[in-house]
């Protein structure tokens, strides 16, 4: 009996030992030469940590812990934040970030320790959700234009206008969100911008999402891979999207339509609520805006990037490959944010998934 | 000994979701209560869903226990006793793939021009590829027994265990057909196994969400989609703890409805 | 009919049944496996995706994947994790199954659901639940958290495993031990366990793989370190690393398939005793 009654109360004992024996962070500092010390902790998908990308920032800050945690989904990452979790960095985009904000999950970005910002393009700097409230929440670095992603083979003549991906009997896919369904829709039915529809025009949204249910194979989820396996087994027929899918599958049946107006997307890094060690997380946002990180981006992944020095070093086939050279172009653009009315798009996706 | 199972349920799990459903249910965190709930009803598309849940997950226990029942079967009573237990352990193994990477296994097994169809081109049965054995009620029912058959068959196969010689022995000599000795014998003392594999299988495929969402078509949804959205894309704690405050609910009387139906077979 | 043509029936007619046996079992076989070997297959094809057509043999995504070291780390994270998570859960599971048992009427339905309940609870409620607590409680998430929380999911499933071949077992073996003066303790080891060894092992790989593949609770409750699931799912964004990805799962499938030789080796060797188990 004794015995038993220890074992109550040592278990409980026990795994508050083994789990506070986890926490403790340092706050940092920077050594003579410039490099920072201390704890980063950066939430971010992997790509951010591969080695090409990576590796340079851990040698030039030989005495900086990094702490890496992966990101699984926009959505999942959102809802981590607004559960507690603790970081310094976060990786984000329009749209998602503006959860962030309103979850209180972020701080903003001092730009004057961002040494570039004036080098990024407004394109980016202007995009809904990098800056609200007259402050600003994201350091932009990365981003792409969605048009029509087709198979020639099925289209003979190439989609011209957002209505080709509505009015069609191809196989269409989507993915499993209702902003880029709602924001294509929306175009097609010449709503702009899309975040301040009436709810009349959010009806006439729904309706025409419905209407394209039943030539939608599948609202597809898990991003690159599963949709470039969905088109090399010859499943869908069109879809959303930017240049990224057509250049990895390069010389197969895929081709490219641009949109007069395209829907357009932008990701970056922005900083925790509670980050703490920020000597470090500027340093890490400066190398991430570098041209040595960002021309990996542009080649690697066909992303258009931010800065214009990382541009101006970049060869004419690379930045044909990603649009960058577009990027002026792109003067008017739907952009990848929330609504205004937010409970309203999600409400509707819910109609629209459930009919 | 119970205890120490309940030492590591309270503090982790009965805690945490009871302190979720708390906060869900605080009137200062989007309406409270009971307004979660009517959201949850009001939403005209779930009542839909959950039929659909009932019915996908009911298509699939049965298809596992029309398959796994045979299986537990065959390996307890008709296979060496020095080879049950690698058959087992082999039937876990098919799990060894999580669940992320194994759907692109199932896209290039029944997609157009995936295994499936190439062999049946090939093989001149048909001359273009079939659809819909990809994103189809019937992938959904495919990809779940495929997952969750080795826990139909074990609990069935230990509980088949329970039986011994001298009782099958002794059925034999009673009644005069295998049938009958099935029927009055292996059956009855086989149910604990079949509420086990019930429990194990039947109520979380009942609220899956990744396999509809993922080989399922536009139109496959369950209640797990539901509750994941609202996790997920809404960001909607409260309406996501209704949901699954009602799948548990409903879990718990599948259960009553379940242990009940098995005491009456089993008499235990 | 003469008796002759009636035993060639009767012949014909068992074989038959075995062949329609026969297939019935290479049907579920490639049912449950066929999505394995088919990855396993293309994680040495040379070509850029797993799909068909098969381009020809190559070890090339595995030499990226053992040059990859987040994928490496998340591999042995995993590994690590299940290594720990497996023994608990079957400690925990055999003590729980063998409690609930013992109970009788009410109180041993009642055990069994609340035992069951944490298979039923959506896993995504219970990841964000676990989030919320540990953080409330100011505890940071790392490999320990996502230990406790796996454990949570997978003790009551082995427990489950174990409960079917408990319930089953003659009490009065148990009650003759008792009776000669063994305590319940003393009983379970010398009487119990040994009856049990089997659904044992079943529950130990079924927990080791559970945990391995654990995606959504560990996703929530995992700080600065990843699993193989979590780094997949992260670096399946981007469509060029899914030879990557099958690699590295397919890396575990081998493991398993070690551990899995591994127990029958130990079962082979003692053939006596686990015949008797069985």
């Amino acid at each position: 009996m004794v015995k038993r009654r220890i074992a109550l109360i040592g278990v409980p004992v026990l795994l508050c030992g083994l789990l506070s024996a986890c926490g403790g962070n340092s706050n940092g500092g920077i050594n003579a030469n410039g490099s920072v010390t201390g704890t980063l902790r950066i939430f971010s998908y992997a790509d951010a940590f591969a080695p090409n990308v990576f590796d340079a920032f851990t040698k030039a800050n030989p005495d900086l812990t990094v702490e890496k945690s992966e990101i699984a989904s926009d959505d999942g990452a959102v809802a981590k934040l607004k559960g507690g979790f603790k970081t310094d960095v976060v990786n984000t985009c329009a749209g998602p970030i503006d959860d962030e904000v309103a979850n209180g999950s972020l701080q903003p970005i001092d730009t004057s320790r961002i040494k570039d910002w004036n080098q990024i393009y407004p394109f980016f700097t202007n995009f809904k959700g990098v800056q609200s409230g007259g402050k600003t929440w994201m350091l932009p670095l990365i981003g792409g234009a969605y048009g029509l992603v087709y198979r020639p083979s099925a289209f003979p003549i190439p989609p011209t206008s957002w209505m080709d991906l509505f009015t069609t009997n191809k196989r269409v896919t989507s993915p499993d969100d209702p902003l880029t369904n709602i924001v294509t829709a929306a175009l097609a039915l010449g709503y702009f911008p899309p975040q301040s529809m009436t709810k009349d025009q959010l009806n006439n949204v729904q309706d025409l999402l419905i209407k394209q249910k039943k030539h939608v194979v599948t609202y597809y989820q898990g991003a690159g891979a599963a949709l470039a396996t969905l088109w090399k087994n010859d499943e869908v027929d069109i879809t959303a999207l930017d240049l990224s899918l057509v250049n990895e599958l390069k010389g197969q049946d895929i081709a490219f339509a641009p949109m007069s107006i395209p829907l357009a997307y932008a990701c970056g890094f922005s900083i925790a609520k509670d980050a703490k060690n920020l000597d470090a997380v500027y340093a890490y946002l400066n190398y991430a805006l570098s041209p040595a990180v960002q021309t990996v981006q542009a080649t690697s992944y066909s992303y258009l990037v931010s800065s214009k020095l990382t541009v101006a070093g970049l060869p004419a086939s690379v930045l044909a490959k990603s649009g960058q050279k577009n990027l002026d172009s792109y003067t008017k653009a739907a952009t990848y944010g929330r609504a205004n009315d937010q409970a309203a798009w999600t409400k509707l996706w819910q109609n629209v998934k459930g009919s | 000994m119970l205890p120490i199972g309940y030492l590591v349920l309270i503090p982790l799990f009965y805690v945490p979701v009871v302190l979720l459903l708390v906060k869900a249910f605080q009137p200062d965190n989007g309406g409270g209560a009971f307004s979660a709930f009517t959201s949850v009803f009001s939403e005209g598309h779930l009542l839909g869903t959950i039929r659909q849940s009932f019915e996908i997950a009911g298509l699939s226990f049965g298809l596992m226990l029309l398959l796994g029942y045979p299986l537990a079967y065959l390996v307890c009573f008709k296979m060496q006793q020095r080879f049950q237990l690698p058959t087992l352990l082999l039937l876990v193994m098919s799990g060894s793939i999580s669940d992320i990477v194994r759907i692109f296994g199932w896209y290039s097994l029944l997609g157009r021009e995936g295994v499936i169809n190439s062999a049946l081109m090939h093989l001149g049965i048909t001359h273009a590829p079939v659809d819909g054995l990809l994103f189809s009620r019937f992938a959904v029912v495919i990809v779940l027994t495929s997952g969750w058959l080795p826990y139909v068959v074990i609990p069935i196969y230990s509980a088949m265990r329970t039986i011994e010689a001298r009782q099958l022995e002794a059925a034999r000599d009673l009644y005069s057909s295998p049938f009958a000795t099935f029927k009055n014998v292996v059956l009855p003392m086989s149910t604990p196994g079949i509420l086990g594999a019930f429990i194990i299988v039947f109520i979380p495929v009942l609220s899956d969400f990744a396999t509809p969402q993922l080989v399922g078509g536009p139109s496959s949804l369950m209640i797990g989609n539901f509750v994941s959205d609202q996790v997920l894309q809404v960001g909607d704690l409260p309406a996501a703890a209704a949901a699954a405050a009602l799948l548990l609910a409903m879990s718990v009387v599948l259960i009553g409805v379940a242990q009940r139906v098995t005491r009456k077979f089993h008499g235990g | 009919m003469d008796t002759n043509t009636r035993a060639h029936l009767g012949i014909a007619g068992r074989l038959a049944g075995r062949l329609v046996i026969a297939l019935y079992l290479v049907g579920v076989l490639a049912l449950m496996f066929a999505p394995l070997v088919v990855l396993a297959v293309f994680s040495v094809n040379s070509g850029d995706s797993v799909s068909l057509p098969f381009t020809g043999f190559s070890l090339h995504w595995f030499h990226e994947l053992f040059h990859n070291t987040e994928a490496v780390d998340a591999i042995k994270n995993s590994v690590v994790v299940a290594a720990i998570v497996t023994p608990a859960s079957v400690f925990l599971g055999l003590t729980s199954a063998y409690g609930t048992a013992r109970l009788t009427g009410r109180a041993r339905a009642v055990s069994l659901g609340l035992i069951s309940i944490p298979l039923v609870v959506p896993w995504l409620v219970t990841g964000v639940a676990g989030l919320l607590f540990f953080n409330s409680i100011n505890v940071q998430g790392s490999l320990v958290t996502v230990v406790l929380m796996q454990i949570v999911v997978t003790f009551p499933l082995v427990t489950l495993v174990l409960y079917a071949r408990l319930v089953g077992m003659d009490p009065s073996v148990e009650e003759a031990g008792l009776d000669l003066g063994s305590t319940g303790v003393g009983v379970l080891f010398r009487l119990v366990i040994p009856q049990l060894l089997t659904p044992m092992l079943v529950g130990a790989l079924f927990a080791f793989i559970s945990s391995l593949g654990n995606f959504v609770i560990t996703f929530f409750v995992t700080g600065y370190s990843s699993t193989l699931p979590i780094w997949g799912y992260s670096a399946l964004k981007h469509a060029e690393n899914l030879p990557v990805v099958n690699a590295a799962s397919t890396v575990m499938l081998g493991l398993n398939l070690v551990l899995f030789l591994g127990v029958l080796l130990i079962a082979r060797r003692d053939r006596e005793s686990v015949d008797a188990w069985l």
